[in-house]
Order: structure tokens, then C-alpha cells, then sequence
């Protein structure tokens, strides 16, 4: 498939998720949240995709419906080469050998009845991969390598900090030697001061396991330090996708020229010009019509309250969706 | 987890008290009196003599020693109390299980089997089984154990008494499902079998497992009760229940032959509705909020 020839790892085609809203007696459907509507990504092997939005955008929702924890309502997930939605529940079970994932919360992440070294060896056991003393071998191993000490492997998981337990989850994500790892706001929970050594620690990690990561965060500081490229999202879409270093220069969609205006500058005579904006994220269970930011953009002209805007390039791999950038861009879908 | 007020060691200690009477029976009737006092077998003594030195709560009809048979008795109500729990344990935690970690029509079907069992009125259902089955000691596969009578009461109340545990089952695995640790777990490619034995059920385990202790008070109670009838377990086994029905006829004259055995349906109940009242609110956040 395409995916192997351009070299993308992971190639997402217009994912949606709707989740039914229920009401009455007879729980009627009578309306859906559309958290993800139509969301197109490509991750390139060995790079790391920063996916940003405010909470609510369907960030997290994207990843899931990537990993099939969520089962998407539409669209194509084709991970090196295959479909993964069109796989049975035991292909994919077998598949997730590739695909693994963090999650944001450190306390809840963690199963508080099992120890450590169970924690860690689970997925061995899952897959059949090793047993008794080697297996308790590969999980000190794996401890030592996300910078923990073996003997955290008697211990439970209320013994150690959230940094500790966020490097635990990372370790059992890294157990399965996977190609691709879902980082889902890995640091978001953390103290600033543990948050850079987990961002460290992911990138050498990245390096020496040649790992792929697609990293969710709402926060465009930390995505900044980590990404090849970012994309952000907002309500369920993708409007700006470009490498890190063009997106926080070159910014094009307003929303993301909102977002970077407020990411703190740690120079006090640096003057920034904040661009605030009104009004909150819309309900993703009306959006609006034409492109969904246009109620809360500063500079929307009136087509954008008609029509949707699609994500086109700019040149070098820069797209964004905006009627303002691409005038051409109401145009159908070819 | 620690149990919360004074009222609940006292029911902790109670629990104890008969767990140790039922378990060291034998031992301590031998401590009684000259010849080891038979809970079981006549000593052909009529009428009942009162308490005194020799038999420290009297003798019954029989000329048996009421201390022994309550002793006895203490072993026969804790077992088909904690028997029955651990079927209609056994039985909720599967149900339970599988509605919450399948949700859907099973879920559906499941839940509305357990409104039905819920809206049985349990003790009259035992009863009437009970009573419809033939003699537990001609029934196959009950024939060889010692006491079939007993066996089948267990059986039938654990049967019937599933409904509020899988309810409450059902309800901490919707709860644990939406965690991050289960969704890691199905990342890693677990099973259903291994999401639920290793995930979701040992950390459903602790508020199921103070249900159950009132479970277990239940239980007894309805082994008495069934016992008293007639239905339970069969003379002259030393059940409470019967021990009562016994009584009856000596209620004017001699009515510690009732009361004794009362007390002691009363005072183990007690004991284990107030330490699983405790367990429960030691396990329940809000409560101790309240507290403070």
C-alpha cells in the first residue's frame, strides 16, 4: 500500500467519531458529538508528530480510535502497510505488538493491585514472549533503560512519584519493542521540573529503539521541544499541519496564530502581541456551519460562515485550512 | 482501609468469638464436664433440667447439653452462611462481570435476570424448592456427603442470592472500564478473561467483599428460619433453627431452651451487620468526609 512506498508509518484517512447522544425513555439517538470529524494525518518513520488542541478538540479521541480502543464511525487507519480497522479482534490483538501508548494520568494509568514487575512483564505474558527468569530479566532491563532502579519491581505503584509512575507506564509501553508509541499528554500531569526530564527521556528512548511517536498535548511549549512536525486541531478537525520549526515561525491559520501569541516568552522585554480570543470552543455536538472557528476568528470575512475550508498545501508540505490562505479553497474535494 | 468506629470492632469481635466457638466446638464441650457432652445423640433425660454447675445453660428434652449444641450450632450457621455467600459470590462476580465488561444486549439480558432473582422473595423461594426436592440424602451426588440436608440449603440459598452482589459487580466494572489502566491493558492486546480475572475484578473486589459479610448475616438467618420450619437442616442436627422449634413446647416452663439459642442468632447477626456496615463505610469516601 501506499504507506510503505512514501515511507509514512501511519497514514490516517478521514477518521471520524461520533458518539451517539441519547435521550427519552427509549434512549432515542438525537444527535451525535462529532469529537473527530475527518481527521487526515501521515507520520513518517522514525519521526515525531506533535497533534495539539484545547481540551475538547478530540485529540485524545484521535489517538484512541488510532490504537482501536475507540472503534472510529468512518475512515481508514493503515499502520505500515495495513488497515488496521478492517483487521478481526484477534489480528489486532496480535497487531498491537506495533502500537503502544502513554497515557496522561499517572495515577490511574497504573493497575494499584499489581506490582511493578507484573505492570511491566504483562505484556510479555500477553504475547508469549518470555518467561520466568528471562522475563524478569527484560524487566529490570526495561526499568534501568527509562532510568528506574530493578528493585522498584517488588513495589506498587502507590510507592513512587508521578514522574516514577509516568517512566513505569513508559517502560510497560516500550516492553513489546514497538514501532509506534501514542504519547496522549504524557507530560501534561507533571510537575514543570519532571515534565523536561520525561520529555528527555522519551526523545533518547526515540533514538535508541528508532521508535515513531504521534505526541498529544495541548500545550504548543512542550510539543515545540519534542516535534519534527506539529499539527493542530481544532473541534475534531486538523487545521494546520507544518514542520515545527515553519509552524511557530510562519504560523498561517488564525487559531494558531491565537495559540502561539500565548505561549509565555521567558524574556520580559520581549513585547507580545496576545491575540485573545472570544467565546469558547464551540459545542462539538452543533458545530457551526462553514469553517468551525469562524464564530471566534478575528479576521473571518463571510464566506467562512458558508463554507467548510479544505486543508490544502502551501508549499513544502505547510497545509492549512483557511479560506484567508488558500482563497481557492472552497472549492469540491477532488 | 481501617474500620471506621468503635461500633464495627465490636462487631469484628463478635465475628470472631463464634468463628473460635464453631471451630474449637469439640474442644471446648471436652472442657464442659465429666463425659464428653454429645451435642447429637439422646441422654434420654425428660423433662429439661435448668442451668447449673454441671451444665452451665441446662440441658434440653433430650438431656443434652445446650452449651454443646450451641457450640455445635455455631458451626452449622457460619458454614451455610459463608457457603451460600461463596455461591452466590461465585455466581455474582461472573454475572456481574460479564454484564459490565460486555455491556449491550448481555448486559440487558443479564441485568433484567437479576431484577427478577432481586424481586423473588427469597426465603419463601427457598422454601418452597426445598420443600419440592426430594430428600437431600436420596438425591445422586449428595448421598455421600455428611450432611446433604445442609448442602442443599447452601445450594439453594446461594442460588437465589446472587442478584445484589452481580448488581454491584456490573456497577464497579462500568466504573473500572473507563480507566487508563484497563485501556492500557486491551493496548497490550489482553484478553477479555485476563482484562477481567487480573483488571477489573480485583479491584471490584473490596466494597463486593463488605456486601457479602451482610450476605453472610442473611444467610444464616434464613438457615434458622428454614431450620425452624422444618425444610432446613434435619434433627437431631444442632442447628439453632431447630433448637428452637424443640423449644417451643417448654416455652412457658422452661424457656431458656429457646432463648439461648435465640441470643446466639441474634448476637452473630448483629456481628456481622455491624462489621460489614463498618467495612462498607471505611471503603466509601464520602462517608468518612462526613465524618470529618
Amino acid at each position: 500500500m501506499i504507506g510503505q512506498e512514501n515511507g509514512n508509518l501511519l497514514e490516517v484517512r478521514g477518521l471520524k467519531k461520533y458518539f451517539p447522544i441519547r435521550r427519552g425513555v427509549f434512549s432515542r439517538v438525537s444527535g451525535h458529538v462529532r469529537a473527530v470529524d475527518g481527521v487526515d494525518l501521515a507520520l513518517r518513520r522514525g519521526e515525531t508528530l506533535g497533534l495539539v488542541g484545547e481540551s475538547g478538540s478530540g485529540k485524545t479521541t484521535t489517538g484512541r480510535c488510532i490504537l482501536r480502543l475507540l472503534e472510529p464511525t468512518e475512515g481508514s487507519v493503515v499502520f505500515d502497510g495495513v488497515n488496521l480497522l478492517g483487521l478481526s479482534p484477534k489480528e489486532m490483538r496480535k497487531m498491537r505488538r506495533e502500537l503502544q501508548v502513554i497515557f496522561q494520568d499517572p495515577y490511574s494509568s497504573l493497575n494499584p493491585r499489581m506490582r511493578v514487575g507484573s505492570i511491566v512483564g504483562e505484556p510479555l505474558i500477553i504475547h508469549k514472549i518470555a518467561k520466568g527468569s528471562e522475563r524478569e530479566h527484560r524487566v529490570a532491563d526495561l526499568l534501568c533503560k527509562v532510568g528506574l532502579d530493578p528493585s522498584a519491581m517488588k513495589r506498587y505503584p502507590h510507592e513512587f512519584s508521578g514522574g516514577q509512575r509516568q517512566r513505569i507506564g513508559i517502560a510497560r509501553a516500550l516492553a513489546l519493542r514497538p514501532k509506534l508509541i501514542i504519547c496522549d499528554e504524557p507530560v501534561s500531569a507533571l510537575d514543570v521540573s519532571v515534565q523536561a526530564q520525561v520529555v528527555n527521556l522519551l526523545m533518547d528512548l526515540q533514538e535508541e529503539f528508532s521508535l515513531t511517536y504521534l505526541f498529544i498535548a495541548h500545550d504548543l511549549s512542550v510539543v515545540e521541544h519534542i516535534s519534527d512536525r506539529v499539527a493542530v486541531m481544532y473541534l475534531g478537525k486538523i487545521v494546520e499541519v507544518a514542520e515545527a520549526e515553519v509552524l511557530y515561525r510562519n504560523p498561517q491559520h488564525p487559531y494558531t496564530k491565537a495559540l502561539l501569541s500565548a505561549v509565555p516568552v521567558p524574556d520580559p522585554t520581549a513585547k507580545s502581541e496576545r491575540i485573545a480570543l472570544k467565546g469558547d470552543l464551540p459545542s462539538p455536538a452543533a458545530p457551526p456551519p462553514g469553517c468551525a472557528f469562524h464564530p471566534r476568528c478575528p479576521v473571518a470575512v463571510e464566506v467562512c460562515s458558508r463554507v467548510v475550508p479544505r486543508l490544502l498545501d502551501s508549499g513544502g508540505g505547510h497545509l492549512a485550512s483557511c479560506h484567508l490562505v488558500h482563497p481557492d479553497s472552497s472549492g469540491a474535494p477532488p | 482501609m481501617t474500620l471506621p468506629t468503635g461500633v464495627s470492632r465490636i462487631g469484628l469481635a463478635i465475628v470472631i468469638l463464634f468463628t473460635l466457638a464453631a471451630i474449637f466446638a469439640p474442644a471446648l464441650t471436652h472442657l464442659l464436664g465429666q463425659n464428653p457432652y454429645d451435642p447429637v445423640v439422646p441422654a434420654g433425660v425428660i423433662p429439661p433440667t435448668p442451668p447449673g454447675p454441671s451444665h452451665p445453660l441446662g440441658t434440653d428434652s433430650l438431656g443434652r447439653d445446650l452449651l454443646a449444641r450451641l457450640l455445635y450450632g455455631a458451626r452449622i450457621s457460619l458454614s451455610v452462611g459463608v457457603m451460600a455467600e461463596g455461591v452466590a459470590l461465585l455466581l455474582g462476580l461472573l454475572i456481574g462481570g460479564a454484564a459490565g465488561l460486555y455491556g449491550g444486549r448481555v448486559d440487558e439480558i443479564l441485568m433484567r435476570l437479576a431484577d427478577i432473582f432481586f424481586s423473588l422473595p427469597a426465603p419463601l423461594v427457598a422454601l418452597a424448592v426445598i420443600a419440592a426436592l426430594p430428600d437431600p440424602s436420596t438425591l445422586p451426588g449428595l448421598r455421600h456427603l455428611p450432611e446433604p440436608s445442609l448442602v442443599v440449603v447452601f445450594l439453594v440459598l446461594g442460588l437465589i442470592g446472587w442478584a445484589g452482589i452481580a448488581r454491584l459487580v456490573r456497577g464497579q466494572i462500568l466504573v473500572l472500564r473507563e480507566l487508563d489502566y484497563t485501556a492500557a491493558a486491551r493496548a497490550l492486546g489482553a484478553g477479555d478473561g485476563r482484562l477481567l480475572m487480573r483488571h477489573l475484578l480485583p479491584n471490584a473486589l473490596a466494597p463486593v467483599l463488605a456486601t457479602a459479610t451482610l450476605g453472610v448475616a442473611g444467610n444464616i438467618l434464613a438457615e434458622a428460619w428454614l431450620s425452624f420450619l422444618g425444610v432446613g437442616a434435619h434433627p437431631p442436627l444442632p442447628s439453632w433453627g431447630i433448637m428452637i422449634t424443640e423449644g417451643q413446647n417448654y416455652l412457658t416452663t422452661h424457656p431458656w431452651l429457646c432463648i439461648y439459642p435465640g441470643l446466639a442468632l441474634l448476637l452473630s447477626v448483629l456481628g456481622l451487620n455491624l462489621f460489614g456496615d463498618g467495612l462498607r463505610e471505611g471503603l466509601d469516601p464520602r462517608l468518612q468526609v462526613a465524618r470529618q
